[in-house]
């Protein structure tokens, strides 16, 4: 009992309630904004029947050739709305847009530490492709996965092959 | 033309400036400019990068000079074009960017590069008519790529929504007709190009023609945004009443979404619009003819049918909420309209139950339920408890407090007790049962601990909302007793709370709030900023602390406060227009208007305007200790007093966010929206700009009930105040500006009349500052009245989730206006005498001194001695105090300056005087009045400010008598050591807050003798 729609700008003015999460950074007006005028297919939100917004997710498509892939940007579920699969969801509504850009496969960044998330992408069927060194900046700085899935085009699932080294952040592609 | 090698050599004569401009170097990139402007004096890109290099150094004058003489040779290459794109960006000269390219575009028309900055400029601008035209000559340079052409279609559409009437009969039609041509051409290639048809039929309200779109092949080629077709279509189908059809529409959306709240509402509507109408299948054949219209479910039977199929289905599966609610839902519309069928459906109460049974273990369920407890009579709802409670499962009657066994057992627990306060049953207890249960709850919270050992510190505990509940159970009893050791137990308990978990925002958001009821304001910032409030929350949240940190006198904080928010605003205004551009670039027409939209809800913020009146009223009092500095004030402010008009109400936004607090409280308590007008309406009446409320009102959590928190209705209360408020503040900071400005022109001996021989036919459009300072004034007076009938007593707010009050109650009570306009009066008596000259003396008149010397004695506050109370035969503390001294403060700050104004005339008067004197070699001319009256008016505000010193000194912990740590403030119980030490924490929190708020005031009073002291005659 949920309602997924897309986001609107005048959400920023009520998605508190999911940003005051320490989790969850609130970035800059250009950041959103950019991504509802390029992307907006990708930015979604939850509504819940008395209109508080539960969570949002916000993602692109980038790459070129078999690099072509649906982001994560980013994914934050309100803390009393948690433990009912709305994280899965919108997950599931960005794969199937994906799916319909024909992209490769989808990835997304996660704090080391964030063994929740870690747990609930493996259960959504994510794996760890590779370790990227010092990718959050912060008091101390800290690594990331970073996760994908194939999607239906990528057969051979070559995508998701796991690097066996880490990498800099520099060098991402 | 210059070959390509000539490009070469400028290129790399020019990277040493660029790189020294990259890495903030500019003396460096003057210097290499001039190096390469020696050899080849007429290289414009040097010349303008020189030129950014002064304006960064903020040398603006010789930097726009350099740009001019550039602009006027109308260059036409792109690396010139770009930096002096970037040099008006930097200095905001957006019409100059506009105008350097449309010289470029004339002398190269088939230039795209050209003409597309030339758009996109015109985009910067809102000018629509010109992107239209810029947007058509791209089109004819580039005939085959789509965008340009659309572009020129969308800057149509933007004409039509500045201008609705001629946007109907030519610019909609027009936009639809260029569409239309593309489209029987087959030259649409976007599904932009689609959307952005679809968007101009809407504005038109052609729905059949929407129809016809979405159905056709255009219509299928819409698969970009998910369910974007179907839910457009069924907007349509609203629009044209085809309820059959909006039906199956949503229940095909079910059948893969069986949890969409939305799509069952819509479902419901359509269904019940048909059963209401009496609607009947059109024949075999029409029904043939729109196949999904055959299987709505036009009659209550059917629908009840597909919600029952919808619940069955997940018998065995996953258990969704979404079909369960929608059987109460129809239930519901079943019985407002009488119908049998709601007998077979069974009782809200049953349904409610199951419901608590089935998902009562999600914390979400609260929530799900308030939306049908109005179903449930009184006996109904003590059912329900009673049923919820024994599925709880804690059999708390024998005396012994049970505690859960696993969290989900706790969160049916919570969901339990927040029901309970949601239907006011808290409301009905004796004191003794508040406190009794708000002790058990603590109990359990603590109990509950032990299921999070494993959570991160960046994760809440499982039992953090018992722990509020017992707060919220503590505020009451405070409210119902007026005793604030209930108010402090509920902030230690919360200050142990936050030790435990150190990221429940909603700890933070209650303990602001708590600690500023009682007049501390020292520990808010660091949980102010420990929630990482920034940009947009600066709008939406910014209001927790803005309306205090001046009233408890924090100013140096409020600097900081104010200037952070202004900047959010300032900055975002100066990268709106990027949005815009990129919109136009990807083709996402339809967030346009919206961004638009958005851009006037942030400008008009009443948080924005608020903060930025306050940050220059602030600066009028902490930045002066003489007059030159007062007078230096009018220059770095961006304000024009002589031709600003105050704000429009009705476009002010409210965008605080005024229920962040969880709070349970019944509704009728709360009522938030009702506060939120109360609370707006104190702030403004202004005439001429929108103000915005964004204030996100409801971000505490809350259960009490809707009747108590209502928050519609508190919001529009809360947004009148603010906007009384505001406008009251507006009228005060344009007074003392307009009045710097007639001591100015006094002061270097111009009057009005030779200012108007001077810069002559122009500067009678301009009026002077002495007659706008007068209807200034006048305005303050009426407005002042208006106000007393609604905002002279305090507003009341709800403890947990209502906006605060503004401090427009105690402004209007208190002395502080009458003397802002008498003093003014003297102002207007010394520019008279300034303009006439001294000539014959006028006594009643020069009463005006001594009037204003006797209603000055108003501001003293007698009898201060510190900030403890004894109210109700107990020691309290008592910030009203504070209060009233902080607006002393301001008043006595603000009639210094005033009165440094009539020094400004007076002294060159005197000096007049005096040559006059020296000359005469007869007997002394006697010395005008008014120089000894306005000597004896600033020897009495010296004093009071003396006085008002010594009161807050008083206010100092450490200087008074009082040994305030030898205050027992909460009952807590000798073994509870841990509380203990908290309690001593809190207390030297607020024995340091009230230091510095004394401390703060001490310093601002102290320059403001200093400052009288050289106003002396």
């Amino acid at each position: 009992m949920t309602t997924i729609r897309p986001f609107r700008c005048e959400d920023l003015f009520c998605f508190n309630n999911v940003n005051l999460d320490p989790l969850t950074e609130t970035y800059g007006l250009p950041f959103y904004m950019q991504y509802l005028a390029h992307w907006p297919e990708y930015f979604q939100v939850l509504e819940s029947p008395n209109g508080v917004i539960m969570g949002y997710i916000m993602g692109k498509a980038e790459g070129s050739g078999e690099q072509w892939h649906g982001h994560v940007t980013a994914l934050s579920v309100a803390p009393e709305f948690r433990r009912l699969g709305l994280a899965g969801k919108l997950m599931n509504g960005l794969e199937e847009i994906s799916e319909r850009k024909w992209c490769y496969f989808v990835d997304l960044f996660v704090r080391v530490s964030n063994q929740v998330a870690v747990a609930m992408y493996k259960k959504l069927g994510y794996s760890v492709y590779r370790q990227v060194l010092e990718y959050y900046s912060g008091d101390v700085d800290e690594d990331a996965y970073d996760m994908r899935k194939a999607l239906s085009r990528d057969k051979e699932k070559k995508s998701v092959i796991p690097l066996p080294y880490p990498v800099r952040p520099d060098e991402l592609d | 033309m210059a070959s390509r090698s000539h490009v070469d050599v400028n290129e790399r004569r020019l990277r040493p400036i660029y790189d020294c401009l990259d890495n903030g170097n500019n003396k460096k990139a003057i210097q290499e400019a001039d190096k390469v402007l020696k050899k080849q004096k007429d290289l414009s890109c040097a010349k303008v990068l020189k030129a950014l290099a002064l304006l960064r150094m903020g040398r603006m004058s010789e930097g726009n000079s350099l740009l001019a003489e550039v602009h006027k040779s109308e260059p036409m290459e792109e690396q010139t074009l770009n930096a002096m794109s970037i040099c008006y960006k930097e200095t905001h000269q957006y019409s100059r960017i506009a105008s350097l390219y449309e010289a470029a575009a004339r002398q190269q028309p088939a230039n795209e590069d050209i003409l597309s900055c030339l758009f996109m400029a015109h985009v910067r601008l809102g000018n629509y008519r010109d992107q239209q035209r810029t947007a058509m000559a791209l089109h004819k340079c580039r005939p085959n790529k789509n965008p340009y052409y659309f572009w020129a279609v969308m800057s149509i559409v933007m004409q039509a929504h500045s201008d609705e009437k001629l946007g109907r009969v030519m610019y909609l039609p027009l936009a639809e007709k260029m569409t239309n041509k593309y489209i029987q051409e087959e030259k649409i290639e976007a599904e932009a190009e689609i959307l952005l048809y679809l968007i101009i039929l809407e504005l038109q309200e052609k729905w059949e023609e929407c129809l016809t779109v979405l159905d056709g092949p255009l219509g299928a080629q819409l698969g970009n945004e998910l369910n974007l077709r179907e839910t457009k279509l069924a907007h349509v189908c609203i629009k044209l009443g085809k309820w059959d059809r909006v039906n199956s529409i949503y229940k095909q959306l079910l059948n893969h979404t069986p949890d969409d709240w939305a799509f069952w509402l819509a479902y419901l509507d359509s269904g019940f619009h048909m059963v209401d109408e009496g609607f009947v299948c059109n024949g075999e054949e029409e029904a043939e003819a729109n196949k999904s219209a055959k299987d709505a479910d036009s009659s209550a039977e059917l629908m009840w049918a597909y919600i029952c199929e919808k619940i069955s289905a997940m018998e065995n599966g996953v258990q969704m909420r979404g079909p369960y609610l929608a059987r109460i839902e129809f239930l519901r519309r079943l019985l407002a309209r009488k119908f049998e069928l709601a007998e077979t459906v069974g009782s809200a109460l049953q349904h409610l139950q199951g419901y608590f049974d089935l998902f009562g273990h999600k914390s979400c369920c609260h929530g799900d339920m308030t939306l049908f407890i109005d179903m449930l009579s009184e006996s109904q709802k003590d059912e329900f408890l009673n049923h919820m409670k024994e599925g709880v499962d804690l059999d708390n009657t024998s005396g012994v407090l049970q505690y859960p066994k696993d969290v989900n057992q706790l969160t049916r627990h919570l969901v339990c007790l927040q029901m309970a306060r949601t239907m006011g049953k808290h409301r009905l207890f004796a004191l003794e049962e508040t406190l009794t249960l708000s002790q058990d709850l603590l109990l359990l919270y603590r109990e509950g601990l032990t299921f999070g050992k494993e959570l991160l510190p960046t994760d809440l505990q499982y039992s953090d909302n018992y722990l509020l509940l017992a707060t919220h159970l503590l505020l009451d009893a405070w409210e119902k007793t007026g005793d604030d050791i209930h108010l402090w137990q509920a902030i230690v308990y919360l200050e142990l709370g936050i030790r435990e978990s150190t990221s429940n925002f909603q700890f933070k958001l209650l303990l602001i709030r708590l600690y500023c009821f009682k007049g501390v304001f020292g520990p808010c910032p660091a949980l102010y900023d420990g929630m990482e409030i920034k940009h947009i929350m600066n709008d939406t949240l910014g209001y927790i602390a803005s309306n205090h940190v001046i009233r408890l006198g924090h100013f140096m904080e409020a600097g900081t406060m104010y200037a952070t928010m202004v900047r959010f605003f300032v900055v975002n205004q100066k990268e709106a227009s990027e949005h815009l551009m990129s919109s136009y670039k990807f083709g996402s027409f339809g967030r346009i208007q919206e961004f638009v939209k958005f851009q006037d809800r942030l400008d008009n913020s009443i948080q924005y305007h608020s903060a930025a009146t306050e940050k220059m009223l602030l600066d009028l009092i902490m930045q002066t200790d003489r007059h030159d500095s007062a007078e230096a004030a009018l220059d770095f402010m961006n304000v024009h007093p002589l031709t600003d008009q105050p704000f429009d109400v009705s476009k002010i936004c409210d965008n605080r966010d005024l229920t962040i607090a969880l709070c349970w409280d019944p509704p009728n308590i709360l009522n938030p929206e009702e506060t939120r007008q109360q609370s707006r309406e104190e702030e403004v009446a202004f005439d001429v700009f929108k103000i915005c409320d964004n204030r996100d009102l409801t971000i505490a959590l809350c259960w009490d009930p809707p009747n108590i928190l209502n928050p519609e209705e508190t919001r529009q209360q809360s947004r009148e105040e603010e906007e009384a408020w505001l406008l009251l503040r507006w009228r005060q900071l344009h007074i003392l500006l307009l009045a710097l400005m007639v001591g100015r022109d006094m002061g270097a001996g111009t009057t009005d009349n030779n200012l108007l021989n001077g810069e002559g036919e122009t500067s009678k459009e301009v009026e002077k500052p002495v007659d706008v300072l007068r209807r200034r004034v006048d305005e303050l007076r009426e407005h002042a009245s208006q106000c007393a009938e609604t905002f002279l007593e305090p507003r009341k707010c709800h403890v947990v989730q209502g906006p605060f009050r503004t401090r427009i109650s105690g402004v209007l009570s208190g002395p502080h206006l009458g003397l802002l306009a008498s003093m003014v009066d003297c102002v207007y008596y010394v520019h008279d005498l300034h303009s006439a000259g001294l000539g014959k003396v006028d006594e009643s008149k020069e009463k005006l001194w001594k009037t204003m010397k006797e209603s000055a004695g108003e501001l003293r506050m007698d009898g201060v001695q510190g900030l403890l109370r004894d109210i109700n035969g107990k020691r309290q503390l008592d910030s009203s105090t504070l209060e009233n001294l902080v607006a002393s403060v301001e008043t006595i700050s603000y009639l210094t300056i005033l009165a440094g104004v009539c020094n400004r005339g007076l002294k060159s008067l005197k000096e007049k005087w005096q040559k006059k004197n020296k000359k005469n070699k007869g007997p002394s001319i006697s010395q005008h009045p008014a120089f000894e009256g306005f000597n004896q008016l600033v020897t009495e505000l010296s004093s009071i400010t003396k006085e008002l010193h010594q009161a807050a000194a008083g206010l100092d912990p450490v200087f008074s008598s009082i040994d305030i740590a030898s205050l027992r403030l909460a009952d807590i119980p000798e073994e509870e050591e841990l509380q203990r030490e908290a309690e001593r924490l809190v207390w030297s929190k607020v024995e340091r807050s009230v230091q510095q708020s004394s401390r703060e005031v001490c310093e601002v009073l102290h320059h403001k003798q200093f400052y009288l002291n050289t106003l002396l005659l």
